[in-house]
């Protein structure tokens, strides 16, 4: 297995054959939280799943400050994983700051990748008055940052599942279905850094790559207004809204969120396969 | 106790209380609208995930949106409710204040230590720097020894010899002269006129040399007539030496050049000396000048041994002197050094090679100097 599959402990499931889809965690959890959705796509599809490095079951050791310094050092990642496995016609889905991750992957490979989906996606946190709301303020961010540091001081236990990550307990670590959510406590704070404080929005022009943007109606981090504003800005871009609250729609609303994501592939179909032409 | 979508079901008067509202106002609330806006981003991104992921989390770090906007820190346990395993949880939130000031007190701690060690680092690498200049300091220091060392050596002995011969040539002189022959007589002066011209000669070089070193070198730039100079140095060469034969040619129409005539003789008298010192007597040394590259360039050449393999440029270094010309003469490896630092003093540049004409293997040194501006054009 190349270094950089087992670095970001790929996880290869579905039908060998089938078209590439490939999900990208977002800030705050990894691989694991796609376990409600994916599923569903293992029938059809090629299933692919990954951590971030400083997530879940990825080579910590690896972690490198200057490459994620940035969201473009988690998009060569992304493009990096899609090319050890040797794929083509992709669709990408990327979670909240893994959609702009996916945005830029495919900016700089559209010919990679087939479709972009976009769950609750935000290119910008903070807001630019006039005429741009975040949903946050700078303040609201170091906020946040702060709150983060002292979570991850020592006792506080909101990183206590990265426990079961732990190399000490292979047995944990080597269980797939094992339940846990973990991320490196120095990642996690560059990760949310980086994410919170990135402005994308001279991107979305160049994003050339057919997308679907799953927006929750009441949803704090990405509210509505930052949906339809991805919406007008992105080219070939279908917005769909799972009416409910939360960030993440794929564990709040599993089967919303699976049936929304295969409609819109199963519309791209006669695209993908000219078979359809001749129907 | 919320409800699968995070809704307030069930809550108590103590929580209402730390928010400053009424119990049944909570009722039917998301629960992260209680929540100050950074502890939502803290709770959509990972507590919420988490939870549902796991069905618990533990001792979270959030702070509520108390009354009149007081952001209130609270410690967050929060499961799956055990008694429906399936519909709800049941949160337990509870207001930290020492604990948070002790939290407060270790990250502050935390980050001091990491300002002191950013600190340390810095200072670490000061003193590093430090002892990079100290140890450039000291080089310079030992240049200066150095360069010390070779003077005193260098200008001892070469200043002994010709004094030495001085010395014991008058002191000779003033016992004998009367019962001395003509002819040995004149050998004892003409001993004592050839030493005393290598030590003015000597000292002018060492008068250069001291000013280079010091930054200090002025030369005039008056308008002058190369040939002039250039057939007075070989006259004055040719009536010092006797084993050799000087030609001279000076072109023709030659432009004047700027410079200071003493120390354009003093380059060629070093050049014509070396000349002579390096190549066997009776063999010919040729002076020529001409115009070039809108100036005027002299060599001088000779048909001794040549430069062979050496690298041209160090010739120039002070005190640089090679193998060969250490067994062939004897010399002070300043005359080069005060050369180059004089013709570049006036604008010029100064070359050493093969003598190309005739095809003798002797050595050629040259210099060029620029041409005066045409008093015309201003």
């Amino acid at each position: 297995m190349p270094d950089v599959l087992a670095r970001h402990a790929v996880r290869v499931t579905g039908r060998p054959g089938g078209a590439p889809i490939v999900f990208a965690h977002g800030f705050g959890c990894d691989q694991t939280l796609w376990r409600f959705i994916t599923p569903a796509f293992e029938r059809d599809y090629r299933v692919v799943s990954f951590d971030y490095i400083g997530a879940g079951r990825s080579d910590r050791t690896s972690y490198d400050p200057a490459r994620y310094a940035s969201l473009q050092g988690y998009a060569d990642d992304v493009l990096q994983i899609c090319h050890a496995l040797d794929l083509e016609g992709v669709t990408l889905v990327g979670h909240s700051v893994s959609a702009t991750v996916a945005m830029l992957a495919s900016i700089a490979e559209p010919r990679l990748f087939d479709s972009l989906v976009l769950v609750t996606p935000s290119p910008r946190y903070v807001d630019d008055p006039p005429g741009y709301i975040g949903g946050f303020s700078r303040a609201d961010i170091d906020g946040l940052l702060g709150m983060m540091d002292v979570n991850a001081t020592g006792w506080a236990a909101y990183l206590a599942p990265v426990v079961m990550g732990n190399p000490d307990r292979p047995a944990l670590a080597s269980d797939l279905e094992a339940t846990f959510c973990s991320i490196d406590p120095v990642m996690a704070r560059q990760f949310a850094k980086v994410t919170f404080l990135a402005d994308n929005r001279a991107d979305l022009a160049t994003v050339s790559v057919p997308s679907l943007i799953l927006q929750v109606s009441d949803d704090v981090v990405a509210p509505m207004a930052v949906g339809t504003y991805l919406h007008e800005r992105l080219r070939e871009s279908t917005l769909r809204v799972i009416q409910g609250t939360g960030h993440c729609p794929h564990v709040s609303h599993p089967d919303e969120t699976t049936r929304l994501i295969l409609e819109f592939l199963r519309a791209r179909d006669p695209m993908r396969h000219p078979v359809a032409t001749t129907a | 106790m919320l409800d699968d979508e995070l809704h307030i079901v069930e809550a108590n008067a103590h929580l209402a209380e730390l928010l400053g509202l009424d119990q049944r106002e909570l009722v039917g609330r998301p629960f992260e609208s209680l929540l100050s806006v950074p502890a939502r981003l803290l709770f959509q991104t990972h507590v919420f995930p988490a939870l549902l992921a796991e069905g618990r989390v533990e001792e979270v770090l959030l702070t509520l949106a108390g009354r009149d906007g007081e952001a209130v820190p609270i410690l967050l346990n929060a499961e799956r409710n055990p008694a429906t395993s399936d519909d709800g949880f049941v949160v337990l939130a509870v207001r930290i204040r020492a604990r948070s000031r002790w939290e407060q007190d270790l990250l502050a701690a935390t980050r001091a230590l990491e300002a002191e060690r950013a600190e340390s680092r810095k200072l670490a690498d000061e003193l590093a720097r430090a002892a990079r200049d100290l140890e450039s300091r000291h080089a310079d220091d030992a240049r200066s020894r150095e360069f010390r060392d070779a003077f005193v050596g260098v200008v001892s002995h070469e200043l002994r010899t010709p004094i030495t011969t001085i010395y014991g040539m008058s002191h000779l002189l003033r016992q004998r002269h009367l019962k001395m022959q003509p002819a040995d007589l004149q050998s004892g002066l003409e001993d004592i006129e050839t030493e005393a011209d290598r030590l003015r000669r000597l000292t002018e070089d060492l008068l250069v040399l001291s000013r280079a070193e010091g930054g200090r070198l002025e030369v005039a730039d008056d308008p002058l007539i190369v040939g002039h100079v250039v057939r007075a140095a070989v006259q004055g060469e040719r009536e010092r030496s006797d084993g050799h034969v000087f030609e001279l040619s000076v072109a023709s129409g030659l432009p004047l050049v700027l410079g200071d005539s003493t120390y354009v003789e003093q380059v060629l008298r070093n050049y014509l000396s070396n000349a002579v010192k390096y190549s066997p007597a009776g063999s010919t040394v040729r002076t020529s000048a001409r115009e070039l590259d809108g100036g005027v360039s002299v060599t001088v050449t000779d048909e001794g041994a040549g430069l062979g393999d050496e690298p041209p440029d160090e010739l120039w270094t002070l005190f640089y002197r090679t193998k060969d010309a250490i067994q062939q003469a004897g010399g002070a490896g300043i005359g080069l050094f005060v050369s180059k630092a004089l013709i570049e003093a006036m604008g010029g540049r100064v070359w050493a090679g093969a003598a190309v004409e005739p095809p003798t293997g002797g050595a050629e040194f040259g210099f060029w100097l620029p041409a005066a501006p045409d008093p015309g054009e201003e």
